[in-house]
């Protein structure tokens, strides 16, 4: 026993930095003076982040994927909390329809999704709107937004609701004054969830991008296939860092560990 | 102060002779059993009323009907002459204490005591002042500007307690807000209990199923059972003389003993006779309570039922003896400390039948 | 029972309540889930290609049974399915264990696992290539190999970038139920005479098979579905039906043909899912 306690978890720790790897290559590869794929780089330069910045198709994609993805946050919020809510708060026998219902696009592939809303948005002539987009995004993000949101809702005691009512506070107003604070938190980590999903997605995005107005992703993935250089090195290390300050974030507000609990954490 | 107006015909208290809150036929039914049937009670102004029962008796829904937190199936309730069943929870002008205390997390002390204010308008100078003066007066003015989580437990419900006299409510709902506390805080904090609802003179329910709670707090005592009220009166009657069965097993302060009507008078199993002054001519009678201290022990055989001392338990009055007499029957015979015996000592067992209390079922 | 909590009624939400919060959820899936997966069911039964055919007709599924390019399609995705599943599912029981067994580095393990998580997809598997040629120039150019091993565009890389996806996934949710090991468990069979092995056994494992289940049918379904990573990773030689429903769709508008490719996907994934289920729980049954 006590020789297994001091031992190092070697093979967690190699394989995790296994999965970095890829990672760090790439950020190498993107400050390689020279203007080719490189590694380990012959030296040092950050031409080409502004090379990548001011690259047309890079910046409009990306501004665009930050546009989608805020509005995807936005909307997704609009439609989780009052969906979280109900799962708490709402009737039983209510309960289990909507939890189901938010359950489904995540145990469906995303290229079903993808050709299902495609077909709808052809059908009502909105292919290339990015309502459709959006939507679509929010579809795909909302599944873990709302367990977020169930687990912090549940977290709250439901005592203190009615103690406020009890003060004098509307059922509207206890919600407000007290149970919305308690789960701010919870509702910032569903935001950034909603956002990095957005942000990320290739599949969706891929059937429902307008052609000239893909987002970043997709902008990329094209880029790719026909060339690999500094410059889509370089955009590829601002999305890493972006992920940084996301993983800062998230774990400031307690979020990563709804990541953990994700793929089992049912109905609670 | 009487427990009369069970049946409302007697005037409540020297105050008023309308009770202040009055329950009429309260009922309250869950698809899955349990609840509140028929429930009839009244309080009397700047009375504390304790409803006693174990787990599942309905105490706790009577509250939250009187609440507002729950809804009656039917019957009425009325609060100094209001009725209150139409009116929801927030506009009622009550406050409760519940079990778990439920503070607001993210307020601090202070704005979790002035939330009551805030939300009846209440001006920002009048309201400190009255915030500073509850926190005064459960001690915790230094404790303002914590967290309800940097606190103890005994402060935290201090906070509740502060919270919910602030408002100067019509009346006060208390939830067992002292299970959770350790009992050397609990029976301290009890007693501070007692002293604000007196001192402000605040008319309050207050549910418990620890009946030294309910002797500590109440100025009346309904006892529940299966969601209804089977005993009321004052603590010393409630205890001295409770009526029913239920009521005296619950306490567990008394021996029980069944017995059965025969000939002219009523017997135990084993043989004894009750006297019929005892008895005062009820017809309902099914069992008899008798307090441990009414249980005479001694050695020598002077008549008593022997035998033997199976358990012996040091109490603050004395010494609790478990005895176990011939055939199989228990009785719990209390003895003052010097006059013990030991276990397993056979012993004679005389009971003071004529102390008996007689129960109905 | 009678003091856990309020029935619902009063405390909760109303009727009205529950469905003004509840309802809008309700018709946003029955509108972007419901009525679009309708329609590729509809699409893949028209009589023709496009998507005003209309009519019935089952040509588009006799078409794809009979088309070895498409079975061929649909075998390669169903074994990458199979086997990134198989691995990632080892790994990641190990890696869980190995974080049950060290709390102290539970939170930087746990950190590290979720990080890539966040990164991009296309960032990753771009990532993923650099790493891979550039292993393979290390190697040539230490003399270690006088061929490179060619890892990114082919089957394997396919596979190893499944793993890398879905692995972190598949440790967090085994580790969900092993969490909830209680040392003391441990130590209550130990001082019954159970030996190391039969605890990992009887103790151990029983709790991570939820989140092996939960964790297999999400990668399972990933696997099966996933278009970039074969799209990137394959280089054009392995074909998936996922890929197959965007070229069928993308370029040359073959709506039918795409959706009854999405039909079958989903058929397959939900039987391949539901007979492992089935089996899984009888086989758990059967130790218990």
């Amino acid at each position: 026993m006590g020789r297994e306690r001091v031992r190092y978890p070697a093979f967690a720790i190699c394989f995790t930095l296994l999965l970095l790897v890829p990672l760090v290559v790439v950020v190498a590869t993107a400050v390689n003076p020279g203007a080719y794929i490189k590694f380990p780089p012959d030296g040092f330069t950050l031409d080409w982040f502004t090379t990548a910045v001011e690259t047309p198709r890079f910046q409009s994609s990306l501004l665009l994927s930050l546009r989608i993805a805020v509005i995807a946050s936005v909307v997704g919020l609009a439609l989780t909390i009052p969906t979280a809510v109900a799962i708490t708060r709402g009737r039983r026998r209510l309960r289990p329809w909507v939890s189901t219902a938010t359950v489904l696009p995540l145990i469906t592939p995303d290229m079903l999704l993808a050709l299902g809303l495609l077909i709808m948005l052809v059908q009502i002539g909105m292919a290339s709107s990015l309502i459709g987009l959006v939507l679509g995004h929010v579809l795909i993000g909302m599944p873990l937004a709302v367990q977020v949101l169930v687990a912090a809702l549940s977290g709250v005691d439901e005592n203190v609701e009615q103690a406020a009512q009890t003060l004098g506070a509307s059922r509207a107003t206890a919600f407000v004054r007290v149970t919305l604070p308690a789960i701010l938190p919870a509702i910032g980590s569903a935001a950034v969830f909603l956002f990095i999903f957005s942000f990320d997605n290739v599949s969706i995005s891929l059937f429902l991008s307008a052609p000239g107005q893909t987002t970043l992703p997709i902008t990329m993935f094209q880029y790719l296939e026909y060339n690999s250089d500094p410059t889509v090195s370089a955009m590829s290390t601002i999305l890493i860092v972006l992920s940084l300050v996301v993983a800062v974030v998230l774990s400031r507000l307690g979020g990563l560990s709804h990541l953990a609990g994700s793929p089992t954490r049912r109905s609670s | 102060m009487t427990f009369t107006h069970q049946s409302g015909t007697a005037p409540a208290s020297t105050e008023a002779s309308v009770p202040y809150l009055r329950l009429r036929a309260v009922t309250k039914q869950y698809p899955t059993g349990g609840g509140v049937a028929g429930v009839d009670l009244t309080v009397a102004k700047g009375d504390m009323l304790v409803l006693l029962g174990p787990s599942g008796c309905g105490k706790t829904t009577l509250l939250r009907t009187l609440a507002g937190l729950l809804q009656p199936d039917s019957g009425a309730i009325e609060l100094d002459g209001q009725d209150l069943v139409s009116v929801p929870t927030f506009r009622r002008n009550i406050s409760m204490v519940f079990q778990t205390w439920a503070l607001f997390p993210t307020m601090t002390v202070r704005d979790n005591v002035a939330f009551g204010l805030k939300m009846r308008h209440v001006g920002k100078q009048d309201r400190n002042e009255r915030v500073a003066r509850a926190l005064e007066l459960v001690g915790l003015t230094e404790f303002a500007d914590r967290l309800p989580r940097q606190l103890s437990g005994g402060q935290q419900q201090r906070v509740a307690v502060a919270r919910a006299i602030v408002v100067e409510p019509r009346l006060i709902l208390m939830d067992e807000p002292l299970s959770s506390l350790d009992h050397r805080i609990r029976v301290q904090l009890r007693a501070q209990l007692k002293d604000l609802q007196r001192g402000l003179g605040l008319t309050g329910v207050y549910v418990t199923h620890d009946h030294t709670e309910a002797l500590a707090l109440g100025d009346r005592i309904a006892v529940m059972d299966a969601g209804r009220i089977v005993e009321l009166g004052r603590p010393v009657d409630v205890f001295a003389r409770p009526t029913r069965r239920y009521t005296a097993e619950f306490l567990g302060l008394a021996n029980v003993v069944d017995v059965s009507a025969d000939g002219g008078g009523y017997r135990t199993a084993a043989g004894a006779r009750i006297p019929d002054d005892v008895i005062a001519g009820r017809s309902d009678v099914v069992a008899v309570a008798l307090r441990p201290d009414c249980v005479r022990l001694s050695q020598t055989d002077d008549g008593g039922t022997p035998g033997v001392v199976r358990v012996v338990e040091y109490q603050p009055g004395g010494v609790l003896h478990d005895v176990e007499l011939t055939g199989g029957a228990r009785l719990q015979a209390l003895t003052p400390v010097g006059l013990s015996y030991s276990i397993d000592t056979p012993v004679f067992v005389t009971p003071e039948w004529s102390k008996a209390v007689p129960l109905a079922d | 029972m009678t003091r856990a909590r309020s029935p619902e009624d009063d405390t909760t939400l109303g009727r009205r309540g529950s469905w003004l919060l509840g309802g809008p959820m309700l018709v946003f899936v029955v509108a972007m889930f419901g009525y679009p997966a309708y329609l590729v069911l509809r699409t893949s039964v028209a009589s023709g290609d496009g998507l005003e055919s209309g009519g019935f007709s089952l040509t588009h599924y006799v078409t794809f049974f009979s088309d070895s390019l498409y079975l061929d399609a649909l075998l390669n995705t169903f074994v990458i399915a199979v086997v990134s599943t198989a691995i990632t599912a080892v790994l990641g029981l190990l890696y869980a264990y190995e974080i049950t067994r060290r709390p102290g580095l539970r939170t930087v393990l746990l950190l590290l696992l979720v990080l890539p998580l966040l990164v991009n997809g296309v960032v990753r598997i771009y990532g993923l290539q650099l790493g891979m040629i550039s292993l393979d120039r290390l190697l040539l150019d230490a003399g270690l190999r006088d061929t490179p091993l060619g890892l990114q565009y082919s089957f394997a890389g396919i596979i190893i970038a499944l793993v890398m996806f879905q692995f972190p996934f598949m440790a967090l949710a085994i580790y969900a139920g092993l969490s909830r090991l209680d040392v003391s468990l441990v130590e209550a069979a130990q001082t019954l005479g159970a030996p190391r092995r039969a605890v990992l056994l009887r103790v151990v494992l029983p709790l991570a098979v939820p989140g092996l289940v939960a964790g297999s049918v999400l990668t399972f379904a990933a696997a099966a579905g996933t278009f970039i990573i074969p799209a990137m990773m394959g280089g054009g030689r392995v074909n998936t039906i996922p890929q197959m429903i965007y070229t069928s769709v993308s370029q040359t508008s073959q709506w039918a043909t795409a959706s009854a490719f999405a039909v079958v996907l989903v058929a397959i994934l939900a039987v391949s899912i539901l007979y492992s289920l089935r089996r899984g729980l009888r086989s758990t049954a059967g130790t218990r």
